[in-house]
């Protein structure tokens, strides 16, 4: 029996942390849920995630701030942003630092499992190359 | 240590590590480029044309070890704002940017083949690794890594060997994975 994919999500919103869990939890991944970047890194080092969920807009360290400190301490698991606003500035510091998807809220789930999905994938592609 | 500030013709000063010019024209990629390049310890000396670029080399080039050129940067065509940079400095190590056509052009056209090319887009990774090999002439992409970036570019770019100043190298044209 395969281990399930553990997802990690990151939003100020509880509301929307839970239902993104319940949706992983449907999907068949592992879920949990923090409600801010400090939360975050206090205990990513304990479980590394097969991939993030990311919300941009956060008070304190933001997602793209959180994107930035997760690459500088070493760790470069994939992360999808999500996000309520329009940001092209957002969306190109996002991908320079190799954001697996970058999308607009409110989210389709099937769209949101399959980039998950892709970007584990891919992740995966790149380790065994 | 003062912020990175994205506006033409600022100079970061950081706490240690060399001079670099960033000569880039889309502020888009500048912004994330100096956030990056600064967690990296790098002064950067940072021009949005080519002709301030060519401005800040002039003033600055004896203390810069590196520089960073977008192939689109305006007012001079790049061929001309890069001779100026080699008179001024004929082993200034270049890392050149732009778009897969741009690169293209330039490698064909260029008498001058001392150069790292790096694809837009491109990303963190395919920068770091880059200026890892300026930093760290032992610093060498996995042969997967180099066959992907060469498999992503025309045929005419492909298995061409550049030639650092002082410097031989196995092609390197980083491009986004």
């Amino acid at each position: 029996m395969s281990v399930p994919f553990n997802i990690a999500i990151v939003d100020d919103d509880a509301s929307v942390a839970l239902a993104l869990c319940r949706l992983m939890h449907s999907a068949g991944f592992e879920a949990g849920g923090f409600h801010s970047a400090a939360e975050f890194m206090a205990s990513v080092a304990e479980r590394l995630p097969d991939c993030l969920i990311l919300d941009v807009q956060m008070p304190g360290r933001n997602g793209l701030d959180l994107q930035e400190d997760l690459l500088a301490r070493g760790f470069d698991f994939p992360i999808v942003f999500i996000t309520a606003y329009d940001d092209e500035e957002a969306v190109r510091r996002a991908n320079f630092h190799g954001a697996a998807g970058f999308l607009r809220k409110p989210v389709a789930s099937g769209v949101l499992i399959q980039t998950i999905r892709r970007a584990i994938e891919s992740k995966a592609g790149k380790k065994t190359q | 240590m003062s912020h990175a500030s994205p506006n033409a013709n600022s100079v970061l000063e950081l706490a240690h590590g060399e001079a670099m010019l960033l000569a880039e024209s889309d502020l888009g990629l500048r912004k994330p480029i100096i956030r990056a390049l600064g967690r990296l310890g790098f002064t950067l000396l940072v021009a949005e044309t080519g002709l301030s670029a060519v401005e800040l080399f002039r003033t600055h080039h004896s203390k810069i070890s590196l520089v960073l050129w977008d192939l689109a940067m305006t007012e001079l065509c790049s061929p001309e704002m890069l001779t100026a940079l080699r008179r001024l400095s004929p082993n200034v190590p270049v890392i050149l940017s732009g778009h897969s056509d741009e690169v293209h052009a330039h490698r064909r056209y260029s008498s001058d083949q001392g150069y790292i090319y790096l694809v837009k887009p491109y990303e963190w990774r395919d920068l770091r690794a880059a200026v890892a090999r300026y930093l760290d002439p032992a610093a060498k992409e996995t042969p997967a890594q180099s066959a992907k970036a060469e498999s992503a570019l025309p045929a005419a770019l492909r298995n061409k060997s550049i030639v650092f100043p002082n410097r031989a190298v196995a092609p390197s044209v980083l491009t986004k994975s």
